[in-house]
């Protein structure tokens, strides 16, 4: 190589630096984001296989709707190809958290296998904070890096049922400590999947020790292949390698899941039978129950009649028996008045004929008291010659008494003279002297007694003496007295006498009278008697009438009471026939149910699920294919854009040095020689651009992109990875497009002599262009404007390089605001314009329907609740035509009421949907999904399991989760279930917090989860911002790209048109006049670009947005004005920054230069 | 007072140290009306004479007056107005612009100046009436430089400069042009300042200048020009 060319070629590169540079940066940019870009997915799978295998996540899990026995779990550890087995548990329940309930899905930790380095250990945690659990009653959680409510180590965690079997049929520990704060590869994102209780999702994870489970059966069996290490699970290798091992687990399942199947089948079908039995005997029992108490009333019935009539019976006989005794009275009465008479003429009888009879005796009687008188004086006669007689007599006694009383005296007084001197005479004879004392006693004593004695009679005497000297003549005067005595007592009884006699005629004449009284006092007892019965009669009617009233009076109670009691046991038949209905009914549904769960069961075997049905896997899988699908077109175009202008450039470049080519050529150098330096330029310019490029954006892109998704994923920090394919042909091919575009501008100009190449090239014909022929617009068209529009359209190529150049820029920017669009506004129109509450509650399973009519009376009143409505809304599955997705199914009661809440509209006419009992709305992104359209039948599974066909009446607007509505009716219609209310949907009143609600809602019963809508676009916003950022990547690379492509088109034009730059100013243009000149065509091709752009932006953000979406999520196909409006005026003002920069280049044009020769 | 005068005009390039005199006190005056040539081999100075007088360049010292302004003492945009209004210029290689067509290219010139000749009468002046509205690539070089002409002269002009109005022409086109310059000289007594290298021209000025070495070295007066015509080289 000659010195002088390389010299050249060096002064080359650093007299045009600018070009150099533009080229350089060109290449630089589109390799950056090309290479990076396309890097960006794989490096994603490639980071999140390595987390996998550091984690050691499993390649299998084998679930079994009879779950995982041993022998299951042995078998599957005996398989060739499998490395390691770890049987688990997994149950979804429900936890509080803050004030509202999530699902927490439990997994189990096997204690034993918790070593690092043991292949038994697998779906590794990552530990956050804290530690594993060591022993049971010991939690590890979810590092929830979204979630607002998220636990700490040491909260205490009750869990509960949540499908309302018993949370101790599961497990042993229903209270947990949290001694840890894990992250997992078998969770990649806060979306952990669907749940069958609850809200429908899984709101956060949790490990327990596998002994605090309480089950029969495993639930799951992990399983990681030997060997599959190795292997990018993303890759398609990684499912050609395990595909073997699949088969034979696959074979493994059939075999054991049909000996198991057996069991269950047979376990499952008696108990459906002993529920047929049960229910068939309830529907006896309820017709036997009926029936009886039909009878018991029919009896009541009878029972009240009866009684009616004989309550009538016996007034009646009563009546007739008071009536009778009436009349007995009556009689009485009448006896009573003829007794009277006949008295009263008895009496006047009597009063007339016994007169005379009581004169007469009152005369007798007169008699008898005055015989009676002259008796009493003889008594008194007689009784006073007694007195005197006996008087006399007494005295007599009384002498004759003293008389002996003196005698015996005379008697006495002699005995003791004589005993004393007796004594005398022993006292005489006595020698001892004691005895002589004692005679000597003796003879005091009774010398005294004779004194005594002596002085009595003395006294005796003198009382004699007296009374003969009183009574001279005693025994005379008795005499007397005896004789008169005697005379008295024959007068009295003479006297006695007649009184008798006169007494006998009185007692005559009062018999008579007697006799005469006693008939007429007979006759007055007889009518005292009469009158007693009559008044005894009377009282007896009285008291009669009395007791008859009342017993009747008791009687009607008695039947009323009856009546009432016969009329309520009608009203209770009704309700028992109801309830008994009712409990029917269930019990049928129960039965249908069960026979559903049979059938399925009859369908079930083993399912081998590998990683393409794990979840995050799948999830971030997902996100990779969104990068791809962004990574597939928007690169390519960014790089089309980039070679072009590179093309472009070297052309030019190539054209403008054609007298130096000729200088050369005809100095003898070879036309490798010459073309070596134009070649050499655009291939170290690109091959440093593609270095530069690719060191930065095999980084930083995918580091950017990667670190993007990872706000909705846990994944470790980026570790680097070079794909050297993805480098080398990016590379490759700009070097190769720049390099060539050189090289074939020098080729078409080293062929031509070098005579040819010394002399200009002969200037393009000027044209008349097709403007001009419309003379009223071009002969309106000022001068300058006239030669901007021949040169816009002289330039052919030019034009279409500029015009396609910044096209590609400004369909970039409008793609990438557009995403930004469809994506930012999704929420707001989810959630303003479609929803039009706040969130949800899900009812407990066991609420009964008057609890759950209260509970919405209730929440309707409060006044921090604007409204609510009840709705039937379970996680199902839609198919069609082979797609099967999983979607909400609601059922509406109320469809008037359930306007209010859901906005079911068609997104193009925005036109009202309406429900009807024929058919099902679905979401417009189910449609899509699916392939239905309205008038298709599509299969749908109730939450029972129950499969139903139905037609697609509508397809309404709806971004994010899938919807099928129906009414309440189509529901029941198709699945023959009716559809019971578990879901309040709630709209809060206004300026009123989530937590207030969520307090209220919580206190109450019946309440079992609560989601705020809130906390969803929360999240989505967290997810979008993800892709925000991407979009944010897309716009600031467009528009480096955008610059750069103006910057050098700009470039090119000015140093094409030199000469005639510096004769316009010789000419006497004045800058401005110049710059207009110039730019003017600039501005108009950029903005022509930018119109263009706009209509390729609009396409490349259709085909983006339709393969970036989500599974869940639909986005908007919009792009906003705004949007359209910044990517032109970002394009505009990017070239209004190139014209200004280079302005300075138009000043520094030398006049001088027109005076130059052509070169 | 001269039409034109430049009074120990001086121009020194500065090339990082070096210093290199192109102008080294230039003396002459210019009558209106006059057809002056200034003559010199390459490098002598005479197109940064044509420089200074056309309002190009700047000179480094001494005054240059033109129509009694001091062209020297104006700055930039002083000089753009100077070149609007009072210059017209004819390319060695036309510089018309290949765009438009030779009417266009006129009356590109035209909507500078405040008082511009007809367009049409001015082309038909220069003999090209015929193919105004043709491309200047569909022009020979002849035709293009009469199109240069018309473009100066249609500004209405106080001096036409023109800077080896033949350098890129034939001998036979040359002349031609030269006799369309003299006789627009003679008929609308327009002041032409030719530049050239070739002293076979010399006789048909009313004035000559000899530069050399950035000096003018004599002033040659030809009371009597010789019609284009006549000269032969």
């Amino acid at each position: 190589m000659k010195s002088g060319i390389i010299k050249d070629t060096v002064r080359e590169i650093k007299k045009t630096k600018s070009k150099f540079m533009s080229i350089f940066g060109i290449v630089a940019i589109g390799v950056a984001f090309f290479a990076g870009l396309m890097a960006s997915a794989p490096v994603m799978r490639w980071n999140a296989d390595k987390f996998f295998d550091d984690c050691n996540l499993a390649d299998y899990r084998i679930l079994s709707n009879f779950g995982l026995t041993k022998r299951d779990i042995d078998d599957i550890k005996n398989t060739e190809g499998v490395e390691a087995v770890s049987a688990a548990y997994e149950k979804d329940v429900l936890v509080s958290v803050g004030s509202s309930m999530s699902v927490m899905r439990v997994h189990s930790l096997d204690l034993d296998h918790t070593d690092e380095n043991d292949p038994e250990y697998i779906n590794k945690l990552v530990l956050i904070e804290g530690r594993l659990p060591q022993k049971s009653g010991e939690m590890v959680v979810e590092h929830a890096k979204l979630l607002e409510n998220s636990f700490k180590i040491g909260d205490k965690v009750t869990i509960t049922s949540g499908d309302g079997e018993d949370i101790h049929d599961t497990f042993a520990v229903t209270e947990y400590t949290v001694v840890g704060i894990v992250e997992t590869s078998y969770y990649l994102s806060y979306e952990k999947g669907s749940s069958s209780i609850g809200s429908g999702s899984v709101n956060v994870f949790a490990y327990v020790p596998a002994c605090d489970f309480d089950m029969e059966v495993y639930t799951q069996a992990f399983v990681t292949a030997s060997g599959a290490k190795d292997i990018n699970s993303y890759d398609r290798d990684y499912f050609d390698f395990i595909e073997p091992l699949t088969a034979r687990l696959k074979k493994l399942g059939k075999t054991n899941s049909d000996i198991r199947r057996r069991d269950i089948m047979d376990e499952a079908m008696e108990k459906y039978n002993d529920g047929l039995k049960e229910y068939e005997d309830g529907v006896k029992e309820f017709d036997r129950q009926i029936a009886a108490a039909e009878k018991k009333i029919e009896d009541g019935r009878d029972e009240i009649t009866k009684g009616e009539i004989l309550l009538e019976t016996n007034k009646a006989l009563g009546e007739y028996k008071l009536e009778s005794r009436q009349t007995q009275i009556d009689t009485y009465k009448e006896t009573l008045k003829q007794l009277k008479e006949y008295y009263a003429e008895l009496e006047k009888a009597y009063n007339d004929n016994y007169g005379a009879v009581i004169e007469q005796r009152d005369r007798a009687q007169a008699e008898y008291e005055a015989a009676k008188r002259a008796q009493d004086e003889k008594q008194l006669a007689y009784d006073e010659a007694k007195s005197v007689y006996d008087t006399l007599v007494r005295q007599n006694e009384e002498y004759y008494t003293l008389k002996d009383r003196e005698t015996a005296l005379q008697t006495e007084i002699l005995t003791v003279n004589g005993e004393l001197r007796q004594l005398r005479l022993q006292l005489a004879v006595e020698t001892d002297e004691e005895k002589k004392a004692e005679i000597q006693t003796q003879i005091d004593e009774k010398t005294a007694l004779l004194t005594e004695k002596e002085n009595e009679l003395t006294a005796t005497q003198t009382r004699i003496s007296d009374f003969e000297t009183a009574n001279p003549d005693l025994a005379g005067n008795l005499a007397t007295a005896q004789s008169n005595l005697d005379t008295a007592q024959r007068e009295l009884a003479s006297a006695q006498a007649e009184t008798e006699a006169k007494k006998r005629t009185v007692d005559g004449y009062d018999r008579t009278l007697e006799t005469a009284r006693a008939g007429l006092d007979a006759m007055d007892s007889q009518i005292k008697s009469v009158e007693n019965q009559i008044s005894d009669g009377e009282r007896q009617i009285v008291a009669g009438r009395a007791t008859l009233t009342s017993e009747i009076a008791a009687a009607q109670r008695k039947l009323t009471s009856a009546k009432i009691e016969l009329e309520k046991g009608e009203k209770e038949l009704e309700e028992k026939r109801a309830e008994g209905q009712k409990e029917l009914d269930d019990a049928r549904e129960e039965l249908v149910k069960a026979k559903a769960e049979i059938d399925a069961i009859a369908e079930a075997e083993w399912y081998v699920l590998d990683r393409e049905s794990m979840y995050s896997y799948m999830d971030y899988r997902g996100a990779t294919e969104r990068m791809d699908a962004i990574s597939a077109i928007f690169p390519l175009f960014f790089f089309a854009v980039a070679a072009l202008v590179c093309l472009t450039t070297m052309t030019r470049m190539v054209d403008e040095q054609r007298t130096r080519i000729g200088t050369l050529k005809a100095l003898g150098y070879s036309a490798p020689e010459i073309a070596f330096k134009y070649i050499f330029y655009a291939f170290f310019a690109s091959l440093t651009g593609a270095i530069v490029g690719l060191a930065f954006g095999s980084v930083a892109f995918p580091f950017v992109i990667y670190t993007a998704w990872n706000m909705m994923y846990n994944l470790p920090v980026m570790v680097p990875y070079f794909i050297p394919k993805i480098m080398v042909v990016s590379g490759l091919a700009i070097v190769t497009v720049t390099t060539a575009a050189a090289f074939s501008a020098c080729y078409g100009e080293l062929v031509e002599t070098p005579a040819v190449l010394m002399r200009p090239k002969t200037p393009k014909l000027g044209k008349k262009i097709l403007l001009e022929r419309i003379k009223f617009i071009w002969n309106r068209l000022s001068f300058t404007s006239k030669v901007t529009a021949r040169n816009l359209f002289r330039y052919k190529k030019r034009f279409f390089m500029t015009v396609i150049g910044i096209a590609g820029c400004t369909a970039l920017l409008v793609t990438g605001w557009g995403i930004k669009d469809s994506i930012g506004t999704l929420v707001s129109t989810q959630f303003g314009d479609l929803f039009h509450y706040d969130g949800t509650a899900r009812l407990s399973a066991d609420i009964t329907a008057a609890d759950r009519e209260k509970l919405v009376k209730d929440l309707k009143k409060d006044i921090h609740i604007d409204d609510v409505f009840e709705i039937c809304m379970n996680s199902s599955e839609i198919s069609y035509g082979g797609e099967t997705i999983d979607v909400t199914l609601t059922a509406v009661s109320d469809t008037e009421e359930f306007e209010k809440f859901s906005t079911l509209r068609e997104r193009k006419s925005g036109e009202r949907l309406k429900l009807s009992d024929e058919g099902a709305i679905i979401t417009e992104h189910t449609a899509d999904m699916t392939g239905a359209g309205v008038g298709d039948i599509v299969t749908v599974v109730n939450p029972d399991g129950i499969k139903a066909e139905v037609q697609i009446t509508g397809i309404c607007e709806g971004y994010i989760g899938h919807y099928v509505y129906m009414t309440e009716d189509c529901y029941k219609d198709i699945f023959k279930v009716s559809a019971k209310p578990n879901t309040l949907l709630i709209a809060k009143a206004e300026g009123i917090s989530d937590e207030a609600v969520a307090e209220i809602l919580s206190n109450r019963d019946g309440i079992d989860t609560l989601g705020f809508y809130s906390g969803t676009i929360n999240n989505f916003n967290n997810m979008i911002k993800s892709l925000d950022l991407i979009v944010i990547v897309i716009i600031v690379s467009s528009g480096a790209l955008a610059f750069v492509v103006l910057f050098n088109l700009t470039n090119v034009n000015v140093s094409e048109r030199m000469r005639e730059i510096a004769t316009l100013k010789v000419l006497g243009f004045r800058e401005r006049e110049v710059e207009s000149y110039i730019f003017r065509e600039n501005l108009i091709l950029t903005f022509i670009g930018s119109i263009a752009g706009l209509f390729v932006g609009k396409w490349l953000h259709r085909t983006i947005m339709v393969m970036v979406e989500l599974d869940t999520v639909m986005f908007g196909r919009n792009i906003e004005p705004l949007s359209y409006a910044l990517s032109v005026a970002i394009t505009l003002v990017f070239a209004l920054i190139v014209n200004f920069v280079m302005k300075k280049r138009l000043a520094n044009v030398q006049m001088v230069e027109s005076l130059k020769s052509v070169e | 007072m001269s039409f034109i005068e430049f009074k120990d005009v001086k121009k020194i390039y500065k090339m990082g140290e070096v210093e290199i005199s192109a102008l080294d006190g230039v003396n002459f005056e210019i009558e209106k009306g006059e057809f002056v040539i200034i003559a010199g081999a390459s490098g002598a100075g005479k197109s940064t004479i044509l420089n200074l007088l056309g309002g190009m360049d700047t000179a480094t010292s001494g005054t240059i007056k033109v129509d009694g302004e001091l062209v020297s003492e104006m700055d930039k945009r002083q000089l753009t107005d100077y070149r609007r209004y009072d210059i017209g210029f004819v390319f060695q290689f036309y510089n018309l612009v290949q765009n438009l067509t030779a009417k266009e290219n006129v009356e590109l010139a035209t909507q500078l100046s405040k008082n511009p000749l007809d367009i049409d009468e001015t082309i038909a002046a220069v003999g090209l009436a015929e193919r105004k509205n043709n491309f200047p690539a569909q022009m020979s070089g002849g035709e293009q430089q009469r199109v240069a002409i018309a473009r100066a002269l249609a500004k209405n002009p106080k001096l036409l400069l023109c800077d080896e109005p033949t350098g890129a022409l034939d001998y036979v086109t040359g002349k031609a042009i030269l006799k369309l310059l003299q006789d627009t000289c003679r008929k609308t007594g327009m002041t032409v300042v030719v530049i050239t290298h070739n002293l076979a021209l010399c006789p048909m000025g009313d004035k000559v200048f000899h530069v050399k070495s950035g000096k003018v070295v004599s002033t040659e007066i030809n009371e009597n020009p010789t019609p284009v015509e006549n000269i032969e080289w």
